[in-house]
């Protein structure tokens, strides 16, 4: 597992970004391991999910954004839905992941930042997922040339596969996708400001606890 | 009955059996669907897990595009796409900044009249229950089978409000009602690594043969999903998840609408079950016979 703590950070600028990515908070955990008890991934994991929630209240970026944990999480909510305090874990891991993607860390699971990308540009180009297309070009990413070779083979004879894409509001995925990145450009720097001028507050009221869960004495809260 | 219908990505391409039985099954019903022109992929992983902002507009969008086209209420076969339906549509319900840049980002505003509903949840209304009970042709007695649901129908339950979130029994109520066995197991809720599929396959098999593993030991004959991804890792990997593992697990692993259409009398071809890469002819015949 190697050291929890490592090098100085200030608290909390890290751990608002991710809950504000997040849209909830991670104080309130406290550390039962739940999540890592149902976690379908735990054993293939570096950290389990209460280390990593653990690790981002204590500020300790670079562990967490070179993690393969924040990777390897399927997104599959058990964590989440068993959570005694409420804390979404699997929207922190999503934050924390879309972090290290737009800092360009890089990845202790590469190839998933890699079908991140392949997928979003497929998106762009089609509208909608045309896998020929995604799994060509993201063993161009990966330069994993031989993987499922045998798995497209016989998908390919059943047909499960298309030859040939259909193209649907193209433009207007795009913009989708321009106008995002914009938006959360403006919403980062109102977060850089709010944070510089001492007044920062992690989200507001985006960062309690998922609704339903007891307790809020983890929210946003000043530190 | 209309309903709108969205297949998604898997159910035009992967999955297409999915959609194939789904729809004939409907026919069959009397239930009408119609597919929202032009709609556009939900994003799935890849978006929401870059950007929560992304992660709701895509589906919002899509919303969009069916409230524009007078639809007001949705079945998506895909747990999938029906998860990320409901979390944007719950997010923006909660998060009013969200919902503002959402709006900002998809050039619209969108009035949330669309209901999302899984196609379980459609079967087992009671009207729909009471005519599929009256057209059982061809009843599964003495079929025993594993009801899985993975992860994304019922977690979080409070954005997908959809059954129990640790042992669902939709699935299993609606079979039974087509007089199928539905053996009680362990792996019912478990995750199968669903989009860890393309990128880490090892993981994927390890979690395909547990699952296997368990219903066999129980005694089903196959597994029965509601999932293209699950049905992707379960059904199309199984033979991989076989020869790293040196062992035999022939399960055949089948959509419930494949069920639900057998049950109907409709045939093996009328449904797909052609297209699994795990033979289910043992099934098939179970039936037929």
């Amino acid at each position: 597992m190697g050291h929890l703590i490592s090098g100085r950070r200030s608290v909390p600028a890290f751990r608002t970004e991710v809950e504000a990515r997040a849209g909830c908070g991670v104080l309130a955990c406290f550390q039962c391991g739940k999540c890592g008890a149902g976690c379908p991934l735990q054993e293939h994991l570096d950290y389990s999910p209460s280390q990593i929630i653990h690790l981002i209240r204590l500020g300790q970026e670079e562990t967490v954004l070179a993690s393969k944990a924040i990777w390897l999480c399927a997104s599959c909510e058990t964590c989440t839905t068993r959570c005694p305090q409420g804390v979404d874990i699997a929207r922190v891991m999503d934050a924390a992941r879309s972090l290290a993607f737009d800092r360009r860390v890089p990845s202790a699971v590469p190839s998933v930042p890699s079908f991140y990308k392949a997928t979003r540009a497929n998106l762009m180009k089609f509208g909608r997922m045309f896998e020929v297309w995604l799994l060509a070009s993201l063993k161009l990413r990966t330069g994993d040339i031989t993987k499922d070779m045998d798995l497209g083979r016989k998908m390919m004879a059943k047909r499960k596969l298309n030859l040939f894409p259909t193209w649907n509001r193209v433009w207007e995925t795009r913009a989708i996708f321009k106008r995002v990145a914009r938006i959360e450009k403006e919403r980062a720097a109102e977060r850089a400001a709010d944070t510089q001028s001492g007044s920062g507050s992690a989200g507001g009221a985006a960062a309690s606890p998922r609704e339903g869960g007891p307790g809020n004495a983890s929210g946003g809260g000043n530190s | 009955m209309k309903f709108a219908y969205f297949p998604g990505c898997s159910l035009h391409s992967t999955s297409s059996e999915y959609d194939k039985s789904f729809r004939a099954v409907c026919a069959a019903l009397g239930i009408e669907l119609e597919e929202p022109k032009k709609w556009i992929c939900c994003g799935t992983t890849p978006a929401h897990a870059t950007s929560r902002l992304l992660g709701a507009a895509l589906p919002v969008k899509n919303l969009r595009i069916m409230e524009e086209q007078g639809m007001t209420e949705v079945v998506v076969p895909c747990a999938a796409c029906f998860s990320r339906f409901k979390c944007a549509d719950h997010d923006i319900g909660k998060d009013p900044q969200l919902a503002a840049d959402v709006a900002q980002a998809i050039g619209a505003e969108y009035g949330r009249t669309v209901k999302i509903r899984h196609p379980l949840e459609l079967f087992l209304r009671e009207d729909v229950r009471a005519i599929l009970r009256q057209k059982v042709a061809r009843p599964l007695a003495g079929l025993k089978v594993a009801c899985y649901y993975g992860c994304l129908l019922t977690r979080p339950p409070e954005v997908t409000q959809f059954d129990d979130t640790e042992y669902p029994m939709s699935m299993d109520l609606l079979l039974r009602d087509l007089g199928a066995e539905t053996i009680d197991w362990a792996y019912k809720v478990e995750c199968c690594g669903a989009s860890l599929s393309l990128t880490n396959s090892d993981i994927i098999l390890d979690l395909t043969r547990k699952i296997i593993l368990d219903a066999k030991a129980r005694g089903a004959l196959a597994l029965v999903v509601a999932c293209p991804l699950c049905h992707v890792n379960l059904d199309s990997r199984q033979f991989q998840a076989e020869e790293k593992y040196q062992t035999r697990l022939e399960m055949p692993v089948l959509f419930f609408s494949q069920l639900i259409g057998l049950a109907l009398g409709l045939s093996g071809k009328e449904l797909g079950t052609d297209k699994h890469l795990t033979d289910p002819s043992a099934i098939l015949s179970a039936v037929q016979a």
